[in-house]
């Protein structure tokens, strides 16, 4: 008796939180599908965003995502690659690189707002700008790539790793000719999840790469991210609703392709492995 | 010897890669720091706390009601997503199978993925207006505490998965082996021997919680001020960043990187306390 | 030679190896040589002569030392960070331990088959390409004598000629394996270390794999850990009985396969090989 009760209770919430992402999800999908155009996609907006689209905005949006993937490659990579090949766990230096990692990954958006704020646009000069934007970007995405560009690193057998020595095969070659195209996979699988992170952000970007919604004519320029624009249409300007939901939708277009195709290939490397 | 130089050129920049990323977290800290510190002179640390009001054109810094404000949706939203997380974990584990699993785990996948400023747009438009049928403004802590619960639920959802994987087999099998029913195998074996994976996950997301910005600050009305219901509007030490920010100078512009300051300080020693329950946990 | 599993009953009394290697030049010997991991004594003073083109066997209990000696040999030993080396390994006139030898060389000249096969998760090709560029062998038409050559050594030949691109871990253990040791001959190798080749294997192509060592008697030098003392004894020459005494690991006894299996001088060795007899 208290199994079925316990069972159907499993049950209820399950079925609750499907609802509340239908409910989420479908709202958007549904009001933002139909009313969007393709035009929406390449115009300019006008009247603050109530009218027009969200061309230059797209055009923001990719340039920060640029600059945060750019960074977070090189650095997130260098850094996962030495926690994992190159110190032993025990450490104490990779003990406290993984401590830094984690606090990084626990401080709250806007604080990576104010720290962007003082030192890039005030410290470095940059001003509010896309170049400001996305280093804050990359200083919130690099704690999530580096986990996971890890976890695919340690996944590889050690044997791989000792055979390749076994071989006479220098440090660097077993990392390159090896490790690296066994990880490959993995680490495309993060790099794609950061993006997603970064893209979904958007308390940092506020004071750090700004609310012009112009095209930009270069990376000192202020730029508005997407999801910028959809909290300034729905909080503080009347009538923007529509365009909000037509923004909102783009933007959880693009992250369900992202995290659908991020999960889809860690999966599949699964698969080969087994 | 070549080779070895070009080696050691590789391994000296991975090294620099990672002192730089592992460098961020303390540049944050002494940066965001090094802003507030003003405040600590004038108004003074006890400000915050004594003033009379949060009036920042007159120099008064009282951030009490906004703390009271974050620890009520954080609260209420981490203890509303906990059990119900477990419960996705335990269907996820002990119920569902086939398919239904499968769509089950990429929609938790993918409300995780979901952007805060879309589940505060949603709250915006469809919770905020519902509530406001009950009773008005709507924008209030009860549609910040919902918001907040639905956007914490799919990571504590995954943590919880994730922790009672680590549950052994074995125990289980001994549980039922013992004629113990599955409720009973699922709360006295399963949940007990999962629950510092369970705890660490918890304690990150009262973090999480606790920082979010974009969703609190669309749904919950943002008037300074110690709820009396539900119903009332409040405002977030991060909303208050994020609405002041943009035009604070001097005295107004420190005290908020002080809050800055509180807010990165109280995920540090959530961290840390999550780090030692690991420790504990794997010690044993 | 080709027929080495002519059933040889244990109680039989051991008859003479052929002799391919009647000269007895040494090319490896060690002395008092000590590893430790930390405080943990893995070896403690072992000295071994191996003979040049003999099969030298290395039996013992588990955790005696045998799999650090080998590593030892190609100083693979020096990547598990807490280890320690003391003593002397001479090499061909020169010193293993000593810190100007150039590791890649020595790697390619004393190769490691490891217990469980270790392809690269590439092509079987890719195996042996890569292994060749690495080395100095870039040019395509050598590569691919080379790699038909070894490949035939092992007998693989045959069997994967016509999927030379399709990933080595589609093949079957036995294969690995054997691709495991063409990519170490690949480097022509003086020696070949081998950390019980056939333990990780069905009894059929460990059967192959132990063909594969004991024809491999006469054109390498090979020192392989065994747990299977019928197996050190159909294809050893010389033996090195492994023991742990207070913890540590020693050489209790060395010779001719011939000599320990007839005549056994330790009691502890007496027992250990009489762990076959009855």
């Amino acid at each position: 008796m208290g199994d079925k009760l316990f069972s159907i209770l499993v049950h209820l919430s399950v079925l609750v939180i499907a609802l509340v992402f239908f409910a989420i999800v479908g709202d958007v999908a549904i009001k933002g599908f139909t009313a969007i155009q393709w035009d929406f996609i390449f115009t300019e907006p006008s009247r603050s965003g109530r009218e027009g689209g969200v061309g230059p905005i797209l055009v923001s949006t990719f340039l920060l995502l640029g600059i945060c993937l750019s960074i977070v490659i090189s650095l997130g990579l260098g850094t996962a690659i030495y926690l994992n090949e190159f110190t032993f766990h025990k450490s104490k230096f990779s003990k406290i690189i993984e401590l830094s990692l984690d606090i990084l990954a626990g401080v709250p958006s806007i604080v990576f707002g104010l720290f962007g704020n003082v030192l890039f646009c005030k410290i470095l000069g940059l001003g509010f700008s896309i170049l400001s934007g996305g280093l804050t970007l990359a200083c919130m995405a690099l704690p999530l790539f580096i986990r996971t560009a890890q976890s695919s690193l340690r996944g590889i057998p050690s044997e791989y790793r000792s055979g390749s020595k076994a071989l006479g095969f220098s440090k660097a070659t077993t990392l390159i000719k090896v490790t690296l195209p066994v990880a490959i996979p993995g680490i495309i699988a993060g790099l794609i999840l950061s993006i997603g992170r970064a893209m979904a952000e958007t308390a940092a970007l506020i004071f750090t790469s700004g609310y012009v919604d112009r095209m930009p004519s270069s990376l000192l320029d202020s730029g508005r991210a997407l999801s910028v624009h959809i909290y300034d249409l729905s909080m503080n300007i009347s009538g923007g609703d529509l365009n909000a939901y037509r923004s909102a939708f783009l933007l959880i277009i693009g992250l369900l392709f992202i995290n659908f195709s991020a999960s889809t290939i860690i999966k599949k490397t699964l698969r080969v492995e087994n | 010897m070549f080779p070895l130089s070009s080696e050691n050129l590789l391994v000296a920049s991975l090294k620099f890669c990672a002192g730089v990323c592992s460098g961020i977290v303390f540049l944050i800290i002494l940066f965001v720091a090094n802003e507030a510190i003003p405040s600590f002179t004038s108004p003074g640390f006890t400000a915050f706390f004594t003033d009379e009001a949060w009036y920042p054109t007159y120099n008064q810094f009282n951030l009490v009601p906004m703390i009271i404000g974050t620890l009520c949706l954080a609260s209420g939203a981490v203890l509303l997503s906990a059990p119900l997380g477990i419960l996705s974990a335990l269907f996820c584990h002990f119920y569902g199978k086939g398919l239904t699993l499968k769509i089950y785990r990429r929609i938790i996948e993918l409300l995780a993925g979901v952007p805060s400023v879309v589940f505060g747009f949603w709250g915006l438009m469809v919770l905020v207006p519902m509530i406001a049928k009950i009773a008005q403004p709507g924008a209030s802590l009860l549609a910040g505490v919902l918001i907040l619960f639905i956007m914490i639920l799919p990571t504590m959802a995954l943590t919880a998965d994730v922790a009672l994987e680590q549950v052994p087999k074995s125990l289980i099998q001994g549980s039922y082996a013992l004629g113990y029913t599955k409720t009973r195998t699922l709360l006295s074996v399963v949940l007990p021997s999962a629950k510092s994976g369970l705890a660490v996950g918890f304690i990150l997301q009262v973090g999480r919680a606790l920082g979010e910005t974009m969703a609190v600050l669309m749904v919950t009305g943002n008037v300074v001020q110690i709820p009396e219901s539900v119903f009332n509007p409040i405002r977030a030490l991060t909303s208050n960043i994020a609405l002041e920010m943009a035009y604070a100078v001097d005295h107004h512009r420190s005290a908020l990187f002080f809050t800055g300051l509180i807010l990165i300080l109280v995920v540090l020693a959530l961290v840390l306390l999550s780090h030692s329950l690991q420790r504990t946990a794997d010690g044993r | 030679m080709l027929t080495s599993k002519e059933t040889t009953y244990p109680w039989e009394k051991l008859p003479p190896k052929e002799d391919c290697c009647v000269d007895k030049k040494l090319i490896i010997s060690v002395r008092n040589l000590t590893v430790q991991y930390d405080k943990k004594v893995a070896l403690d003073g072992i000295n071994l002569d191996i003979n040049q083109g003999c099969i030298t066997a290395l039996v013992g209990p588990s955790g005696c030392g045998k799999s650090t000696l080998l590593l030892t040999l190609n100083r693979l030993v020096e990547e598990i960070p807490s280890a320690t080396m003391q003593g002397d390994i001479q090499f061909d006139g020169k010193s293993v331990l000593s810190p100007s030898t150039n590791i890649r060389s020595l790697r390619s000249d004393i190769g490691l088959i490891f217990q469980k096969p270790n392809p690269f998760p590439f092509s079987i090709k890719k195996n042996l390409t890569l292994t060749l560029s690495e080395h100095g062998v870039k040019d395509r038409a050598e590569q691919d004598i080379i790699v038909e050559q070894s490949l035939r050594s092992v007998g693989l030949w045959d069997e994967v000629k016509d999927r030379l691109e399709s990933s080595a871990l589609k093949l079957s253990g036995g294969q690995q394996q054997r691709l495991c040791i063409a990519r170490a001959i690949i480097l022509k190798p003086k020696i070949l270390l081998m950390d019980e080749p056939c333990s990780a294997l069905d009894p059929v192509s460990s059967g192959i794999v132990e063909d594969l060592v004991s024809n491999m008697r006469g054109q390498y030098t090979i020192i392989i850990i065994t747990h299977n003392l019928a197996q050190a004894r159909r294809i050893s020459d010389d033996m090195g009985v492994f023991w742990v005494k207070n913890d540590r690991g020693v050489l209790i006894e060395k010779g001719s396969t011939q000599d320990i299996f007839n005549n056994p001088k330790s009691e502890i060795t007496k027992a250990y090989i009489g762990g076959i007899r009855g």
